[in-house]
């Protein structure tokens, strides 16, 4: 901040003007002065506070006709202004570079100046274009609030954020789709003014490495079904019907409602329905079971119940409830009150501004409506959205609902049919926390037993060329995907194939021209065997 | 004799997914014909056009080649090469007086098992429709 | 000492073979010194009766050229071959069939129509056609029989040698004869070409195997020092046996393939068609359409020489009705 005014100033000077009045510090303390050359300048001060309207009046008075700039606060602007109205002063001739106070001068001052702290600034600047008196020069602090992904929405973060209270590494980070400086829409620098380790990068970019690796784990996750694909529930139409994952973030005590179970409007509800298997076992949407929704549905009675008492209805198909103290938890559940009623919930509607869901009771067989407070879907688990370009980009096979295949079902559940790469998580199929744990840690295991090895066994399915045959048309150079054939070096005259590159896909033997190529243990010989024998009656 | 016969189909199923969407669709018990016989390569990009012409010489009255859906070939570019071999095989088959749905192209993933049984189905009824190939031994003179 | 017995017959042929023999220009005199033509149908009277009467055997070198496309024809072959010691079979046309195999993409009655009835330059307002008897007032009147079919030498007699080309070039004409006058014929059954394709004598650089597009070979004007194939012309070399000395390639123009496939490879324009359409470059459903339409006629451009020896052979004959008679 000093140098920024000290320019100033020193520009005025050289601009011509006859002095600049501001506090210097001298014996311990700051006092008023007028400073007449650059070098002066050096010594100017901005803190503690001193009051300088005084001594602007006094010298503007004794000088009319010099031309005059001070540097002034806030409050001297104010004071200025006061002594205007009454008639004592006249502001004009007067070039003011206006400082903005420090918090901690602000709060010993008990000041009512702008700032910039506040979380519910805008970034509108209308306070900086407002300020005719220009006392609005630096902000301290970022301005721009946008909704919190992490909390699904439900709450904001700054332009400058950390993404949740658990990240690692545990720094902040700019976001380059907000951030008014890495969108060139202003030269904002509120963020780098107050970090005190001086750490913020604006000039930080992405940089692309390639590393070479021995074996990949695809642990990638997944994302939840999108509540609006099933109109009849009415997310986004009608407030307080929720998705699973934004219900999480209102228990969570570091989420947006610090832990309380709130409706849009800042209630508590007094009921609450939550409907199992949306965009889950439905032949219209996805067809498998996401496998956790059912305990983390009743995980969410519970903290309902506890947090707020109300009547909690659970609409459900089936319960599954397999895994170790599962069924116990369900019948605790079910003892503390919430009404568990078989039948999936058909529609939710709004009637007199009061939610109503209707569904069937197959119990009693009849159909039900359900007037409550919060309704909470339980969305199912799928495929990430981005699932089909990772894995193109890994070569690994999706299956039909879009999760990537595992080699073998029951066999190899973390492997993928390319060597080396392994997968694990919730990325190839539905699964809970204790599931994923097992999962990845077997693929992380695997991984680490073939790097360990210090051998790789490969197959022995390669191609050779002949190189009596071989005429060097270089047909077959192109065609390899792993670039495993190259001229035999100076000569030139034939072709060769590099054993460990080659992975035995054959494309070079079936287009080489002169039959110089042979697949290993898949020769032309054999599969021309293979088709006579198959076609000899 | 009626004009039913049972067609002779040679499959040529890339070993990654063709062959394992076939093997699906035998555990999966799935129900379909067995005029296919399939021979597996590891890759599509391993069906030399020779084993076609092959395949027709001796007499088989259709042939399926199946490899993974653009973009998913496990040796990345295998399929590509099929998939410019075929089309010109089929234009040439066609000068030589044979029906161009005899030689058929089909991308089959290794989770589409039911889709292999459809296809197989299909085929067949198909080859059924246009008749058997009927060389005659390579046309002798005469 | 008898001098050794040379005999040359021209089967379904151009009779360019004939003149590549006669191109040998002065040294056919060495060839007539150190040995006894028997049998020339182009060039000596001699007739069928003189071979009837032969010794089995008694001839040393057959040079056979041309297809066998009509019942003449394959009698003859069979007479030389056991009136010959060694069968040559000469030129492209009688080691794999050679242009007049192309005619198996047709068959006896479409030809004899366009030929006899078709043709705007006849005059047979009574559509008569060849027959292969026909009697008239003196007596019976024959035609050799016209095959549907046209095969190479080797389908229909046992034949030692093959010398392709078409013509065969005179180096390796002169060759062949040398090595018989000295005793030194390679063993039974070769080839006498290159065991490698043309690619390994063509003098053209070749950087990489990526093409875009295919032209004809007179739509652009190739560089002479580049590779056709990669230029876009169809140049069939890789997949033709070499020994020919590049003549076409010298030529600036795209090798045809009359030296056949080379060794090992059982269908020519298989192995071509798969050589030329795995390296276009094209993924995408409009460039593969792209390739269709270049490629105006696979059949003709893949099998131009080599058709009678090919997987198939010829067209597919009018499939019968089962059960009908």
């Amino acid at each position: 901040m000093n140098e920024f005014i000290i320019e100033r100033a020193s520009q005025l000077l050289k601009d011509g003007y006859d002095g600049i009045i501001g506090l210097r510090k001298r014996w311990g303390h700051v006092g008023p002065y007028l400073f007449t050359n650059i070098d002066e300048l050096k010594a100017l001060a901005l803190e503690p506070r001193y009051p300088l309207a005084a001594t602007v009046r006094l010298l503007q008075a004794k000088w009319p006709e010099k031309r005059l700039g001070a540097v002034l606060r806030g409050c001297d602007e104010r004071a200025l202004k006061r002594l205007e109205e009454r008639g004592i002063y006249r502001r004009d001739g007067l070039t003011a570079i206006g400082v903005v106070c420090s918090q901690e001068q602000a709060e010993e001052c008990n000041c009512e100046k702008p700032i910039y702290t506040t979380f519910d600034c805008t970034g509108c600047w209308k306070c900086i274009e407002k300020c005719e008196d220009e006392a609005i020069t630096r902000i301290n602090v970022c301005p721009i609030v946008v909704p919190n992904e992490f909390d699904q929405g439900l709450g904001k973060r700054k332009a400058i954020y950390i993404p949740f209270a658990q990240a690692v590494p545990l720094k902040y980070t700019l976001d380059p789709d907000h951030c008014l400086k890495l969108t060139n829409h202003f030269d904002c620098k509120g963020c780098a003014n107050v970090c005190e380790a001086k750490s913020v990068m604006y000039e930080d970019e992405a940089i692309e490495e390639t590393i070479e690796v021995g074996a990949i784990l695809i642990a990638t996750g997944h994302d939840f079904f999108h509540a609006p694909l099933l109109p009849q529930y009415n997310y986004g139409r009608f407030p307080n019907i929720i998705e699973s994952m934004e219900f999480e973030r209102l228990c969570s005590a570091s989420g947006p409602t610090g832990g309380k179970v709130l409706l849009a409007d800042g209630r508590v509800p007094e009921s609450v329905a939550i409907i199992h298997c949306v965009g889950s076992r439905d032949s219209h949407t996805n067809s498998y079971c996401s496998r956790v929704c059912c305990m983390h549905a009743m995980k969410q009675a519970h903290l309902v119940k506890e947090k707020t008492g109300a009547q909690v209805y659970e609409l459900y198909i089936d319960i599954r409830a397999s895994g170790k103290g599962y069924e116990e938890f369900y019948e605790r559940v079910q003892r503390e009150g919430v009404l568990f009623i078989r039948g999936r919930g058909a529609e939710v509607v709004m009637q007199g501004g009061q939610l109503m869901v209707k569904a069937e009771d197959t119990g009693l067989g009849r159909p039900i409506t359900l007037s409550v407070d919060l309704v909470i879907l339980s969305t199912g688990m799928t495929p990430r959205r981005d699932s089909e370009m990772v894995a193109r980009t890994f070569h690994i096979t999706r299956d039909r609902h879009g999760f990537f295949m595992e080699s073998h079902p029951k066999l190899r559940p973390f492997h993928s049919n390319t060597d080396g790469l392994f997968l694990g998580g919730t990325c190839q199929a539905p699964r809970d926390i204790p599931d994923t744990v097992a999962h990845a840690n077997a693929a992380a295991a695997e991984a680490l037993s073939l790097l360990s090895r210090g051998k790789v066994t490969i197959e022995p399915l390669v191609a050779e060329i002949d190189p009596e045959r071989c005429s060097a048309c270089l047909v077959c150079i192109p065609l390899c995907p792993y670039q495993a054939i190259s001229l035999n070096g100076k000569e030139a005259n034939v072709t060769e194939v590099n054993e460990v590159l080659c992975k035995g896909c054959g494309a070079c033997v079936a287009a080489c021209p002169t039959g110089a190529i042979t697949a290993k243990h898949f020769t032309d010989q054999q599969i021309l065997a293979q088709i006579e024998g198959v076609l000899a009656t | 004799m009626s004009r039913y016969f049972e067609p002779r189909i040679v499959g040529f199923l890339c070993n990654w997914c063709a062959y394992s969407g076939a093997d699906l669709a035998g555990t999966s018990r799935l129900q379909y014909p067995t005029n296919v016989d399939i021979i597996r390569v590891m890759c599509s990009g391993r069906v030399d056009p020779t084993f076609v012409l092959k395949a027709f010489q001796l007499g088989a009255d259709g042939v399926l080649i199946c490899g993974c859906h653009p973009g998913d070939c496990h040796y990345s570019e295998g399929n590509y090469k099929t998939a410019r071999r075929v089309p010109i095989l089929i234009k040439l088959l066609e000068q030589f007086g044979i029906e161009p749905q005899r030689l058929r192209l089909e991308w089959v993933s290794a989770s589409e098992g039911d889709r292999f049984a459809v296809l197989v189905n299909e085929m067949t009824e198909q080859i059924r429709e246009l008749g058997p190939f009927n060389r005659n031994g390579g046309g002798e003179n005469g | 000492m008898a001098k050794p017995k040379i005999a040359l017959y021209w089967a379904a042929s151009c009779g360019g073979c004939d003149v590549a023999v006669l191109d040998t220009n002065e040294k056919i005199l060495d060839i007539a010194s150190i040995a006894d033509i028997v049998f020339w149908p182009i060039a000596l009277d001699f007739k069928y009766h003189h071979l009837e009467a032969m010794e089995d055997g008694s001839i040393d070198l057959c040079l056979f050229n041309g297809a066998l496309r009509n019942s003449e024809q394959e009698k003859i072959a069979k007479l030389l071959r056991a009136k010959s010691k060694v069968m040559v079979a000469f030129g492209a046309c009688a080691c794999f069939g050679g242009i007049p195999a192309l005619a198996n993409f047709t068959n006896r009655d479409e030809i004899f129509e366009r030929a006899y009835i078709e043709a705007p330059s006849n005059d047979n307002a009574s559509g008569t056609l060849p027959q292969t008897l026909t009697k008239v007032n003196e007596g019976e009147l024959e035609l050799p029989e016209f095959f549907d079919t046209v095969s190479n030498l080797d389908q229909v007699v046992v034949v030692e040698y093959f010398m392709p080309g078409c013509p065969p070039p005179v180096d390796l004409i002169l060759k062949v004869v040398d090595a018989f006058a000295t005793g030194q014929l390679p063993p039974a059954g070769s080839v006498i070409a290159s065991d490698k394709t043309l690619c390994d004598e063509c003098d053209r650089t070749k950087e990489e195997k990526k093409i875009t597009r295919i032209y004809r070979p007179h739509e652009i004007i190739p560089d002479p020092k580049k590779c056709l194939l990669e230029q876009g012309i169809i140049c069939c070399g890789p997949a033709t046996r070499g020994g020919c000395g590049q003549r076409c390639i010298k030529a600036n123009m795209p090798c045809r393939g009359c030296f056949g496939p080379p060794l090992g490879v059982i269908d020519q324009g298989a192995k071509m068609l798969s050589a030329l359409t795995s390296t276009y470059e094209a993924k995408e459903e409009e460039e593969i359409a792209r390739l269709l339409t270049e490629l105006v006629d696979p059949a003709g451009t893949f099998y131009r020489f080599s058709m009678a020896k090919s997987l198939l052979r010829r067209k597919r004959p009018v499939p019968v009705e089962v059960g009908a008679k």
